[in-house]
């Protein structure tokens, strides 16, 4: 097939921006979106009025012509909403970046802005009493939450593999370690030790409280230009090495029971063609941010990107694989389970400070970093490198 | 939030005569007049063969479980007062790939967090059942050959 290396570097990621993160914050989700993309902007030194391109998610609730008209846009000649939730921020950044490779605009905006805190705004709790798209072959069952269709397929990794939830303790311990020593996580100053997690209560059993992530008001923004303007920005460039966005063959959003093999989700789909654009390989990756709505992804994302080998992502878990001296530290500001929970934006932003050298967990010397989407959903990666 | 089971919509042309075989009491799937695969949900065509029909066939209604998880609150109000309760993913005995969310219920009539997960394994057998949610809106579940 008609692969090429065309799109590997052309495009950095040049300013990344956030507003405060919390619990029911005052500010509209609008005025959280201005707030990240003005110090997104700030970040990168670039006027509001160059961007000309914008990309986001379906899911977000402020237009972009909300966003434009307030900070003060030029003309829009680029604009994409990229679906499915959690599966949406890797390739809200690589299509707007495709924009720009190709010349059509210059300068990207990407954001997520989402007041996550307030029960009521929890998809599920939204479900209507009568159901025609796929889900009516699951909530009539009481099968209701995204941590229950993620259950599923973590009891059935863990029948696969002989491993049980001391993997996920593992990980919720890892990711909530980093918290510990990141100011500006949500998890900060909240130590968890493994009782704690085996004494938490049960959510969707085998997934208890401490496998899910926090829920967080916030926004998130990130800049993006073509690499030759890039040299000219306030911080170094952090590029794009590769893109791919993924689904799976005879996929199904969630509840993705109904294919030849649930345990091979996008993530496959979306490593293989990812690992055809680059000439690094999985063994090149020095840090990653993982998509953790659920710890139990994190496992199956190290298995689908290579980073470790079908079945062993336990064992490589348990001896502290994801940690700072770890194989391959993962989700390095505490992640969606102990930093917080923008939909997977956050893991992005942190993937650019670890090549800038600037995050609070800083990894020695990291060259490439890879930030994956929602494993359970269609969904994409980023390959960033310096 | 919504106080009652959701639904699934029975009239849609695409599934319905699923909905009219379980309320008959029968589990009907669609196959593949060509190349014979089924296919679970249901589909507008068959993914192998374009010229292929699909028909409604009944099956066996014997499976065994895949998976399970069993849901702690926060749920719906009409799904918390059952908690905890187990939900399953079905494989039916016809193919490895056909599988159905189910509840796994001891005997008919029964509420659904009536099997508790100590009782439940991966690959029990199973055969299917029928619980009325509605006049008419009937969905499967499934009840355990033998007990653990």
């Amino acid at each position: 097939m008609g692969i090429n290396k065309n799109f590997s570097d052309k495009v950095a990621i040049v300013g990344i921006g956030h507003s405060e993160f919390g619990k029911n914050l005052e500010a509209t989700e609008l005025e959280l979106a201005c707030i990240a993309i003005r110090a997104a902007l700030a970040d990168a030194g670039i006027e509001a009025s160059e961007v000309d391109a914008m990309g986001s998610y379906t899911w977000e609730d402020t237009p972009e012509f909300e966003v434009a008209r307030n900070l003060g846009f030029g003309e829009i000649f680029s604009f994409t909403q990229i679906p499915y939730g959690g599966g949406a921020g890797a390739a809200a950044v690589g299509q707007t970046a495709m924009s720009l490779a190709m010349g059509l605009a210059n300068v990207g905006v990407v954001w997520r802005s989402r007041k996550r805190s307030d029960p009521t705004k929890r998809v599920w709790a939204k479900t209507s009493s009568e159901i025609d798209d796929h889900w009516k072959w699951s909530r009539p069952n009481g099968l209701l939450r995204p941590v229950d269709e993620i259950s599923i397929l973590a009891r059935r990794y863990f029948h696969e593999h002989n491993v049980g939830r001391e993997a996920l303790a593992s990980i919720a311990l890892a990711l909530r370690g980093y918290a510990n020593n990141n100011p500006k996580a949500g998890m900060y100053g909240k130590p968890l030790s493994r009782q704690d997690y085996f004494n938490s209560r049960m959510i969707s059993d085998p997934l208890c409280l401490y496998d899910n992530c926090l829920e967080t008001d916030g926004a998130v923004a990130l800049v993006l230009v073509r690499s030759k303007r890039a040299q000219n920005c306030l911080k170094p460039p952090v590029y794009i090495n590769a893109f791919s966005q993924g689904m799976s063959k005879q996929h199904q959003l969630m509840t993705d029971y109904h294919s030849e093999n649930p345990m091979i989700s996008s993530s496959w789909s979306t490593a293989k063609n990812l690992w055809r654009q680059t000439d690094l390989r999985p063994e090149d990756v020095d840090v990653a941010q993982l998509y953790d709505a659920f710890s139990p992804l994190i496992l199956f994302s190290l298995e689908a990107y290579g980073l470790c080998d079908v079945g062993e992502a336990a064992t490589f878990v348990a001896d502290g694989g994801l940690c700072i001296d770890g194989n391959l530290p993962v989700n390095t500001s505490g992640g969606s389970l102990s930093d917080s929970y923008i939909h997977g934006m956050n893991l992005i932003t942190e993937g650019v400070r670890q090549m800038r050298g600037e995050s609070v967990n800083q990894v020695a010397n990291a060259s490439t970093c890879l930030v994956t989407s929602c494993d359970s959903t269609p969904n994409g990666a980023l390959l960033l490198r310096n | 939030m919504i106080e009652t089971v959701p639904a699934p919509r029975i009239d849609n042309p695409l599934d319905r005569p699923f909905w009219q075989a379980t309320a008959a009491g029968k589990l009907k799937i669609q196959r593949c007049s060509v190349c014979e695969s089924f296919w679970f949900p249901a589909r507008v065509a068959c993914a192998h063969c374009p010229s292929g029909e699909l028909v409604w066939e009944v099956v066996s209604g014997k499976g065994r479980i895949w998976s399970y998880t069993i849901a702690h609150p926060p749920l719906l109000p009409a799904f918390a007062k059952y908690a905890p309760y187990v939900v399953a993913v079905i494989e039916l005995a016809e193919h490895a790939s056909l599988r159905m969310v189910g509840n796994i219920l001891p005997e008919k009539g029964w509420a659904i967090n009536a099997i508790r997960g100590d009782q439940l394994a991966i690959n029990q057998d199973v055969e299917v059942d029928f619980m009325k949610l509605e006049d008419n809106v009937v969905i499967p579940c499934w009840r355990l050959i033998t007990l653990v």
